[in-house]
């Protein structure tokens, strides 16, 4: 196979891999709802289960990204609504940050998502993964993904 | 079966059924275990795994040795056939307010469409038909059933969220808004959302052939008869006690009242006529849910008051083997695979799943079993982990947020922390929503089970640590709910700290002389202040504040002052029972003409010598309802002001029979069986006339005290010459709130009560663990209600007294203090006060408090905060397994 033939073959193999982290009191009980409702999402999202979206850290994002995620997104309680109270708000705060930093950097913005939710929210939950997969589709992989790789093979 | 035709049948004996093809045998087969009624094969019995099903099982009858009993059968809805002028039952698109409520389900049968039955398309404009079945003397419900105009309002704005645009009328006598911001709610539905509330009473609906909507015709409150036409009209049925309670109630000598509800005393809320038998919730009268949940706390502290003596006598305690240290150990997991009967296993190949977990380094086992959660695999489990000395279990299977617990106590079990357990959900978020790619399905079980096993290798036993609990209880405020919560406390054992700002116990409570049933409401008052001071396990402080809290749950070390001494005291738990006072006000002449008084003055001249002479025998009085109450600047509504103006104006009846009263109001709220009174005060010719949103009676002096107001029953200006102007003046929240609140360390609600920690599911606690509210601190209320939930903080307050440990779960921060710079970062971001700054200058998590969100981890500029169980390399674990290939490459 000729390393043109491999690369298509590569982009046409590529499916988005994409994180949700999902804080407990919302948005992991709305993804659990939409299972018992037996709604149909694609199957690209691995789900990570946080106490709070004001708990997950914004090395952990950084860190998906720089090992090839493709797209982050993070799903908490609606705004005011948060189990432990203003705990969204600040995971708003650092998305934010953190989308700009994507930006500048190239990776682009759009591949990270804070979406709010209540628990019982479960199509609202199955319609931003939609949107995420469909998002992240149109992006294409990671360019840092390419860029370790590549960096890797010189080696 | 198919048959020959009987044509075929002619002149011999051949079978006629044809006999099935192969594929309608396979379908015929299928049939099986797929019971539309059951025949009683006994297939079942044999297929089900865990030998479940028992064919021949028998009704048993247990007897128990009970200490107290407390019911709670609840209520059914009103059949709103019975109303035939409305067509439910006849007309397509009229719905009673439960199927409505299912409707917009989003598990309801539309998933949370909103579509009309007739022919499921979105309706434009829907009505909503109150009182169907309440306040409703001739079908023996005289009564309110207190929660409609709200569940009404509701239904109306989750209706609007699905449909935005969508028309809502609600036809009402009167908008019972009146629980803890409710008015808001209903401001936000009329000003906000655009739900119209017409006062008319439709007589009967008509349902218009071809369209099939239904014909409303009603007169506004212009007097002009409507005509309008709903695409959907729902019922609004009321609540009748449940038919089955009736029987139950006469086995149990349980009376009931008038209408088939349980009876009980005013005074007494709890208590059924026989002793030790408590009640709860809508049996005992029509309530909404913040108020049963307060009322069936309050039933379960009355029931512990009876068990006090003989507290904990029946607990086994269980016994844990002796946890095994594996800090040293290598990580040995075990993986397991659940099957969940077909739920996973018919989308997710699990075998290939288990094999994928034995290629992994430190996994010892890894299997897929049917149900992981059976008991036989529990076993099964436990079995395991001893042979191959397994010290980290990895589950994929279902959601932990009902399963993780069982499978944490399987480690206990075996003598292993519970907090070496990983559970991964490839059920509700991986068989169940990718039904139809198994292949992706499988390979992303796979990779969760990875992940899962990734933070394994990195999980740390943690100790649950164990606080030992103050048995005492402090007390703020000495009302009727102070009171009540420190005798409901003390009577089940332990001691209470009392604190009362003024120089006498009593409160509100002094003010009211009689109440709609009783009229010994100061004797009663006596009796229970006698009964406070009495007690050996209350110490009291009179003419005393509470100067400083510090501590937590279970450990609080407070400083009272009295009389310029500080005292210290120390205890478990807080009840907060500040109470509310008489809203001040110079509207209407109050203050400056001395015929214009207020309901609390009136009652106490009324109790005493009674109404003066000089009024003569046949006065004119006129009450003004809701001053300082629902206005711009106190948009709340006082909810006790209906049912003391309805009881005052009976009681000027009783007393000058001649007398002309007049009530004026937006709305009579007299929930409950408190709608009897309305109805009693109107036969008594008491004349309620009602105004306009808006739009205040006015009271002037000019040739003799005169009141102007518009009546919205006939939209004409009527002009009043009383002897005598009542004002039915709202609550106000007590003044030092912000103090407490402050001292606590909690939050005020915007009309300046105090917040709960959920309105409907805890609304006697605050946020804070160990505290609890009750009273007029809470929000407005009757005499009743404040006993319930007075009781209900007390029973709240046992539930931590009661312990002689409280357990601190593992997923709880630490400070690494080394790298501490104490920028205090974490004290401003945890909301519940569990970070401080000690004595060495670093911060500490003070353990009791924190309630494991990890706001301060993710916030620490120094990065030297860990949430225990989600620290950095656990969740870098998972992400590596997703994302990082054998060779270390992304």
């Amino acid at each position: 196979m000729t390393a043109q033939a491999a690369g298509a073959a590569a982009k046409t193999a590529w499916k988005p891999e994409i994180i949700a982290f999902c804080c407990n009191y919302c948005a992991y009980a709305a993804a659990d709802l939409a299972g018992a409702r037996r709604m149909q999402y694609p199957p690209n999202i691995r789900v990570i289960h946080s106490p709070c979206t004001g708990k997950i850290e914004m090395e952990h994002i950084l860190d998906a990204f720089e090992k090839g995620i493709d797209g982050v997104l993070v799903a908490g309680c609606l705004e005011g609504g948060c189990h432990f109270i203003e705990g969204n708000l600040r995971a708003k705060h650092r998305i934010e940050k953190i989308r700009e930093m994507l930006e500048a950097i190239g990776v682009g913005a759009e591949r990270l998502r804070m979406v709010n939710l209540s628990a019982a929210m479960a199509p609202t939950f199955v319609e931003r993964v939609k949107e995420m997969v469909d998002t992240v589709t149109r992006l294409g992989p990671n360019p840092l993904k390419a860029a370790v790789q590549e960096s890797a093979g010189q080696k | 079966m198919p048959q020959a035709a009987p044509a075929e049948r002619v002149r011999h004996f051949n079978e006629i059924d044809l006999g099935y093809t192969a594929e309608e045998a396979v379908a015929e087969a299928k049939r099986c275990l797929a019971c539309g009624l059951c025949s009683e094969c006994g297939q079942c019995v044999k297929v089900c795994g865990p030998s479940a099903i028992d064919h021949n099982m028998q009704p048993t009858t247990e007897v128990l040795s009970v200490g107290s009993v407390v019911l709670a059968p609840g209520f059914d809805e009103f059949q709103a056939r019975e109303r035939g002028e409305f067509g439910h039952g006849r007309y397509a698109n009229v719905l009673s307010s439960i199927q409505f409520e299912r409707l917009l389900s989003a598990a309801g049968p539309t998933s949370g469409e909103v579509v009309r039955p007739s022919d499921r398309k979105h309706p434009q404009r829907l009505a909503f038909i109150q009182c169907v079945g309440s306040r409703d003397a001739a079908r023996c419900a005289g009564y309110c059933s207190s929660i409609c105009c709200m569940s009404a309002t509701k239904e109306a704005m989750v209706a609007l969220e699905h449909e935005p645009g969508l028309e809502v009328s609600i036809f009402c006598m009167d908008v019972r808004a009146f629980g803890k911001e409710f008015d808001h709610y209903v401001s936000r539905a009329r000003d906000e959302h655009h739900v119209k509330y017409i006062r008319a009473m439709p007589s009967r609906l008509v349902e218009m052939p071809g369209t099939k909507n239904c014909r409303v015709r009603y007169f506004d409150e212009t007097g002009q008869e409507q005509q309008e036409e709903f695409d959907l009209v729902v019922l609004s049925v009321g609540m009748r006690p449940s038919a089955r309670v009736r029987d139950m109630a006469a086995r149990l000598g349980v009376e009931l009242n008038e209408f088939g509800f349980c009876r009980t005393d005013r005074l007494a809320p709890m208590a059924a006529s026989r002793p030790g038998i408590y009640v709860a919730g809508a049996f005992q009268e029509p309530k909404d849910i913040p108020e049963s949940v307060a009322q069936a706390s309050g039933a379960a502290a009355c029931a512990m008051i009876q068990l006090g003596a003989v507290r904990g006598s029946l607990i086994k305690k269980h016994e844990y083997p002796w946890e095994r240290d594996v800090t040293d150990e290598e990580p040995r997991v075990g993986v397991f695979i659940c099957h969940c009967g077909h739920n996973i296993a018919s989308v997710v190949d699990v075998e290939e799943v288990a094999r994928r977990a034995r290629e992994m380094p430190n996994v010892v086992h890894a299997e897929a079993s049917l149900y992981t959660c059976s008991d036989t695999n529990q076993q099964r489990i436990k079995d395991l982990i001893k042979t191959h000395r397994l010290n980290r279990l990895v589950v994929a299977s279902c959601t932990p947020r009902t399963h993780e617990p069982l499978f944490q106590e399987t480690l206990r079990e075996s003598g292993l922390n519970p907090y070496l357990f990983a559970m991964t959900n490839i059920r509700d978020q991986c068989s169940w929503v990718h039904r139809e790619d198994h292949a992706a399905a499988t390979e992303k079980a796979v990779d969760l089970m990875r992940m899962a096993v990734g933070r394994a290798r990195h999980l740390k036993a943690l100790e649950t640590g164990q606080l030992p609990v103050q048995p005492s209880a402090l007390v703020i405020g000495g009302g009727l709910a102070g009171m009540t919560a420190a005798l409901a406390v003390a009577d089940q054992g332990y001691p209470v700290h009392l604190v009362e700002k003024e120089a006498s116990l009593g409160g509100n409570l002094r003010h009211v002389h009689y109440a709609l049933e009783r009229s010994d409401i100061q004797a009663f008052l006596a009796d229970l202040t006698q009964r406070v001071t009495a007690h050996p396990k209350i110490t009291t402080y009179l003419g005393a504040h509470l100067a400083q809290v510090a501590g937590h749950v279970g450990n609080f070390r407070s400083r009272i002052e009295a009389g310029g001494e500080e005292k210290p005291i120390r205890h478990g738990v807080i009840i907060i029972a500040t109470g509310g006072t008489e809203r001040e006000t110079d509207l209407y002449l109050h203050g400056k003409h001395p015929r214009v008084t207020t309901q609390r003055k009136l009652e106490a001249q009324l109790a005493g010598d009674g109404l003066p002479d000089s009024l003569g025998p046949a006065p004119t009085i006129v009450m003004i309802q809701c001053v300082e109450s629902r206005n711009d600047k106190h948009p709340y509504c006082s909810r006790v002001c209906c049912s003391e103006a309805v009881k005052n104006a009976l009681q000027i009846k009783r007393q000058r029979p001649q007398a002309r009263v007049v009530v004026l109001a937006k709305d009579i709220r007299t929930y409950g069986f408190r709608e009897t009174y309305f109805q009693k005060a109107r036969e008594a010719g008491v004349l309620f006339v009602r105004f306009p949103e808006k739009q205040d009676p006015v009271v002037t002096d000019e040739g003799g005290l005169t009141v102007r107001v518009t009546d919205s029953g006939t939209h004409r200006a009527m002009v009043l010459k009383p002897d005598l102007v009542v004002l039915s003046t709202g609550i106000a929240p007590a003044a030092d709130n912000p103090v407490i609140s402050g001292l606590v360390r909690t939050a005020l609600t915007a009309d300046g009560f105090f917040l709960e920690a959920h309105p409907k599911l805890r609304p006697v606690d605050l946020a804070n663990e160990g505290e609890f509210i009750c009273g007029l601190a809470h929000s407005p209320r009757f005499i009743d209600e404040t006993i319930a939930q007075a009781r209900a903080a007390a029973g709240r307050a046992a539930t931590v007294l009661s312990q002689s440990h409280l357990l601190i779960p593992g997923q709880v921060a630490k400070v690494n203090p080394a790298n501490c710079v104490a920028c205090a970062t974490c004290v401003t971001v945890c909301p519940y006060g569990a970070p401080m700054i000690n004595d060495l200058k670093k911060a500490e998590i003070q353990v009791a408090k924190c309630l494991g969100c990890g706001s301060c981890a993710a916030a620490c500029p120094a990065r030297t905060i860990t949430l225990q169980h989600q620290e950095n390399r656990q969740v870098v674990a998972v992400l590596d397994e997703l994302l990082v290939t054998e060779g270390g490459q992304p």
